[in-house]
């Protein structure tokens, strides 16, 4: 099978995060436009040197992106709507690459952007796919919930997996989180007795295993390495990407996501292994699958993230590892395609240097993972991308 | 339940799901072509309804009123003999890992769904009394 083509001269600029709130008045064009506003002002150019628009939302219909090119009052010459949940930023920027390199586009912007009010998770997950309503949804009706708990559970009973190795990931993206001040969550510690005493969900899965869903925007520039350095931009580099979607479809139980079938190729298109990397950025709609991810992406064999989780710490500051570390979706709080973008935009933080009170010192090399798109009993979408501190 | 959900299934008394005329594979979820060959061939027939329970969870929480009122809730993953892997509302007392019998029951507003149960021909008496419980039918042959 051939393998991308190198993402040379393409820069990740201006990372933005913003609006996240529990409910929301406001609209997912209100979230994209605000993300794409101080996209601009980070980046001091104006909305006429954007020629591109990148988008994922679950709640922007019946507007897609083009309709937000109106109501931006932007003439764009490529446009882009990607619907792949939690892949969604890591597909955006690996789209928006070719295109610029390809001179299709000069600057893109890509943004993640969500609403949510009280009822739209039910309204959002009650009609997720033709499979998810007729064969996942009425069994209970508990949403992405149900699938996540058979996942773990299965983990659980396959590889000897406890609740405290869980946890483990819990507990830490919080202190994480509490060191970024964006975090839903980030004012609130978690102890792991904390998290052990959670009422169950659904089980083996408990409150802090499962994401509050929420309102937010995600969001960052690409554009060429030469454009960032004339603009003064810190930026950072594509070392690797790829993706697949619905890989080892026969496993009964989804035990590893499609991770395994490229994790080599990433590193070997970088240069780098494992050890080589400052930083992970998982995504962690559940524990579970942060551990799917550790394991495809080369952490730690198959079955052995519960161990990995346990030998290694997971903190920012912790010398180990660093992990999640604004506190991922189960601390910042899961703001529908936005979170798809939250890894990313977290890392372009970290190897610029600007992530703040949570940054990791002297950061050069993130791993950032996606996954998204749960049919009826499993995420389909996997993807993942190694990113470069930038050299000025 | 009062939600009226599109599950697709048959009303038919023994396990009815879509098999390719031309591949022959079983399909699940309902759809129009066949996920192996792609043939717009597909039947509904009657199939193995023996299965295997790979992962069990019980809800404690439910977006639908209708199973708010039953909680815990207990959900299977089963993988049928005939091939496709399926949702089930699951019986008391099994276990991951064991023997299933699939069997289409309709809930009071009509909804044609999966239940797991135990291998015997007949639901067993608890088996009745939880389908009672929870306004669930078998469908008559």
């Amino acid at each position: 099978m051939s393998s991308p083509a190198s993402y040379r001269d393409i820069a990740l600029v201006c990372p933005i995060s913003l609006g996240y709130s529990k409910t929301s008045e406001h609209s997912a064009s209100w979230f994209i436009g605000s993300v794409l506003r101080e996209l601009l002002a980070a980046a001091g150019i104006g909305k006429d040197q954007v020629d591109g628009l990148a988008v994922s939302s679950f709640s922007l219909a019946p507007d897609s992106v083009s309709f937000l090119s109106q109501h931006f009052d932007m003439t764009l010459r490529w446009l882009e709507q990607l619907p792949f949940g939690g892949a969604s930023g890591i597909l955006a920027m690996r789209r928006a690459a070719r295109a610029v390199q390809l001179g299709d586009a000069d600057i893109v912007a890509c943004i993640g952007g969500d609403t949510a009010s009280q009822g739209s998770f039910r309204e959002l997950v009650s009609n997720f796919s033709s499979f998810s309503n007729s064969a996942a949804y009425p069994y209970g009706s508990a949403g992405p919930n149900t699938a996540f708990a058979l996942i773990t559970q299965h983990y659980m009973d396959a590889y000897g997996a406890s609740r405290e190795d869980f946890g483990r990931l819990a507990v830490s993206q919080r202190y994480n989180a509490r060191h970024f001040p964006g975090a839903l969550l980030g004012d609130r510690p978690l102890s792991l007795a904390d998290y052990l005493g959670a009422r169950s969900i659904c089980t083996p899965l408990h409150l802090y295993d499962c994401v509050m869903p929420c309102a937010g925007g995600e969001g960052f520039l690409l554009m060429s390495e030469q454009r960032a350095r004339q603009l003064d931009l810190p930026f950072v580099t594509i070392a690797a990407a790829d993706e697949r979607h619905n890989a080892f479809p026969q496993d009964p139980i989804q035990m590893r996501g499609g991770w395994p079938l490229f994790s080599d190729g990433l590193y070997a298109s970088a240069g780098l292994s494992p050890a080589d990397i400052d930083l992970v950025q998982t995504y962690d709609d559940y524990p579970v699958i942060s551990m799917l991810q550790l394991e495809g992406l080369g952490f730690c064999a198959p079955g052995h993230a519960a161990a990995f989780v346990r030998e290694n710490a997971l903190t920012f500051d912790g010398g180990g590892l660093p992990h999640n570390t604004s506190g991922g979706q189960l601390s910042v709080g899961q703001a529908g395609a936005a979170a798809g973008y939250l890894g990313l935009v977290e890392s372009i933080r970290q190897l610029t240097g600007t992530a703040g009170a949570n940054q990791v010192p002297g950061a050069r090399h993130a791993m950032v993972s996606g996954y998204g798109m749960i049919n009826y009993d499993r995420g389909l979408c996997s993807a993942a991308t190694i990113l470069r501190r930038g050299s000025a | 339940m009062m939600t009226e959900f599109h599950t697709g299934l048959p009303a038919s008394a023994t396990l009815t799901l879509q098999r390719c005329g031309s591949c022959q594979q079983v399909n699940y979820p309902p759809r129009e072509l066949c996920g192996h060959c792609l043939a717009d061939d597909l039947q509904w027939q009657a199939v193995a309804d023996s299965a295997m329970v790979q992962s069990l969870t019980r809800l404690n929480y439910s977006l639908e009123p209708g199973y708010a009122q039953h909680l815990p809730w207990t959900v299977a993953s089963v993988l049928l003999d005939c091939g496709p892997i399926a949702l089930a509302h699951l019986a008391p007392d099994i276990a991951t890992g064991a023997r299933v019998r699939l069997r289409v029951i309709q809930d009071r507003a009509g909804n044609r769904m999966l239940a797991a149960t135990g291998t015997d021909a007949a639901a067993r008496p608890g088996e009745r009394d939880w389908l009672q419980s929870v306004g669930f039918r078998e469908i008559p042959a």
